[in-house]
């Protein structure tokens, strides 16, 4: 297929990348392991030993939505900076590259790194006492969820990489919105947070699909509402396509230019 | 200079300004497949940009480039196929081996696996990073890098390659080889057009233009500007203290020569130095400057630009 041999060698190139870079490692994966790790020390002193397992099972799931922000929010823009930063854009606009497969490697990277990351997280929460009831059928909604707000963060993250021109800058807004992304409707299962807050979360996909997840691993009840309803479904499906083609469309426009 | 049958790059009145300036002004620029072409001029001089839409990353005001016929802005798939680049940064990856770039490189060519593997092994070889291939890029050297970039620049089917400053920050012996490689990728018949505002980087092309406001304002060979200059000789004077009178009092000597402040050293570039060394000794001696040395030479391509431009390349134009 045409163009597909340019998004494999955009997708090794940015995945020998974020595996080599301890930077990229840590921010994205070493940091929700240790939250994991952590908080429960902090956060869950109070809680009932029979609801453990529940508490841990959402950290765990709240610590992979940390994970995919990060890595598409914060080291996606970050690298494709970098990226400018070296010319690499200057010189891959005088050859025969088509910017739109060139972007797909780099979305693959963000799709298979978080993947693993999440896999990594998974193992540790279930040894730490995390508990989920999941059957088969829900484990493929799951990963389709995942994908979905995993494609939401990815437009974000193009779209604070066409903007943001230098390297730490885009950086370290992408670590601003994960920040305000994961206090504000993921830290903290939907029925804890103050009224004020709740709408919020529901015009956040990432947000949306971390409830969801929740709501299929754990149980409604723990999340306090059923995000399975026509508004929140269609508003995760409309605003990731439309974030993802907005992100698509600037990313070929502005990134590929000084 | 008449010979039209074997044109690779041919630009006609290309024209560029940012924000009202006129960054270039109607340039016309012919390359020959056996040229090894530099571009010399000061920062600023509109070089860089003008290699940046030649190479189609960038956009003209006005004209067109072509590439072997091909437009590059309307044809752009196949002029760019042509072309091989270089830009200033370097934009191979640190955390990759010289060998992983060039596959990343030959992969958005889409060249086929066993194809990509024997060019990148041949060009390993031509460059000169055969041993040093598994190596990750971050511990290379500015020359190795150079090196590399240039061999990502063949990966395709270039026939012009266009290197932007890709001298500046190397020392003079990986400049030297740099600068042989580049010969040597010439003579094989690969078309090359540099920009650099080094003059020592023009003395090995084959022609050679002198960029100044955003034109080129002179153009041939080394030896045919040299000529046409009318100068002679340099001299090149190391005396200290090094300050605006010493430069005067050496401007001051003749009608006949300019004065130049280069590296720590005064270059006097003169038509007739008749009698003008023992003159220089004599003056300096009672003006009470202390001399570390008097040398001649023949002129260099930077003492003809600044005879052309009244303009030392190495500042800003």
């Amino acid at each position: 297929m045409k163009g597909l041999r340019q998004t494999k060698a955009s997708f090794i190139r940015s995945m020998r990348i974020f595996l080599r870079d301890k930077a990229i490692i840590g921010s994205s994966i070493l940091t929700p392991i240790f939250f994991l790790l952590v908080l429960p020390m902090v956060l869950f002193q109070d809680i009932p030993t029979e609801y453990m397992p529940g508490f841990r099972g959402y950290l765990t799931i709240a610590m992979v939505a940390l994970l995919v922000m990060a890595t598409a929010m914060s080291n996606l823009p970050g690298s494709i900076a970098s990226d400018r930063d070296h010319d690499l854009y200057v010189k891959l606009s005088s050859m025969p590259v088509n910017p739109l497969y060139e972007c797909m490697g780099r979305v693959a990277t963000v799709f298979i790194f978080s993947g693993l990351g999440s896999m990594v997280l998974i193992v540790l929460g279930l040894t730490l006492g995390a508990e989920f009831s999941v059957v088969a059928i829900n484990m493929l909604t799951i990963i389709g969820i995942a994908s979905i707000y995993t494609l939401f963060a990815v437009g974000i993250g193009l779209i604070i990489a066409s903007f943001v021109k230098s390297e730490s800058a885009a950086a370290h807004v992408g670590v601003a919105l994960v920040l305000i992304f994961y206090f504000i409707g993921i830290a903290f299962p939907y029925n804890d947070l103050p009224e004020l807050l709740q709408p919020i979360v529901r015009i956040n996909p990432i947000c949306i699909g971390t409830n969801m997840i929740a709501v299929l691993a754990i149980g409604e009840d723990f999340v306090g509402y059923n995000p399975f309803n026509y508004i929140d479904v269609t508003m995760m499906l409309t605003l990731t396509g439309l974030l993802f083609i907005v992100g698509l469309y600037i990313y070929g426009k502005y990134c590929w230019r000084r | 200079m008449n010979d039209h049958s074997n044109i690779i790059l041919d630009a006609k009145d290309v024209s560029k300004s940012y924000d009202g300036t006129q960054v270039l002004v109607g340039v016309d620029l012919k390359v020959r497949s056996s040229d090894f072409y530099v571009l010399m001029g000061p920062n600023g001089s509109g070089k860089s940009t003008l290699l940046s839409i030649l190479a189609g990353t960038n956009t003209s005001d006005a004209g067109t480039v072509r590439i072997l016929g091909h437009d590059i802005c309307q044809d752009r798939i196949k002029a760019r196929e042509l072309i091989g680049y270089v830009p200033q940064e370097s934009f191979c990856s640190a955390f990759l081996t010289g060998r992983e770039n060039l596959e990343y490189f030959a992969g958005l060519l889409e060249l086929d696996k066993a194809q990509a593997k024997s060019k990148i092994d041949r060009l390993l070889e031509m460059v000169g990073l055969e041993d040093d291939a598994d190596r990750r890029v971050a511990e290379y050297s500015g020359g190795m890098r150079k090196r590399l970039e240039v061999a990502t620049a063949l990966l395709g089917n270039a026939k012009i390659l266009f290197l932007d400053e890709s001298t500046t920050g190397l020392d003079p012996s990986v400049r030297k080889d740099f600068l042989n490689l580049l010969q040597e990728i010439n003579k094989k018949g690969t078309a090359i057009l540099m920009v650099t505002h080094i003059g020592e980087d023009a003395e090995v092309a084959s022609r050679v233009g002198f960029m100044l406001h955003g034109d080129i304002i002179a153009e041939g060979t080394p030896e045919e500007l040299k000529e046409s200059s009318g100068l002679k000789t340099s001299i090149v004077i190391d005396a200290t203290p090094k300050s605006d009178e010493l430069m005067m009092l050496l401007a001051s000597l003749s009608d006949d020569c300019i004065v130049t402040e280069r590296e720590e050293t005064f270059v006097l570039t003169c038509g007739n130095i008749k009698n003008i060394v023992p003159k220089i000794v004599e003056e300096l001696q009672s003006s009470g400057f202390e001399m570390h040395s008097v040398n001649t030479r023949p002129p260099s391509l930077e003492d003809v630009f600044y005879h052309i431009t009244e303009h030392p390349i190495r500042g800003e134009a």
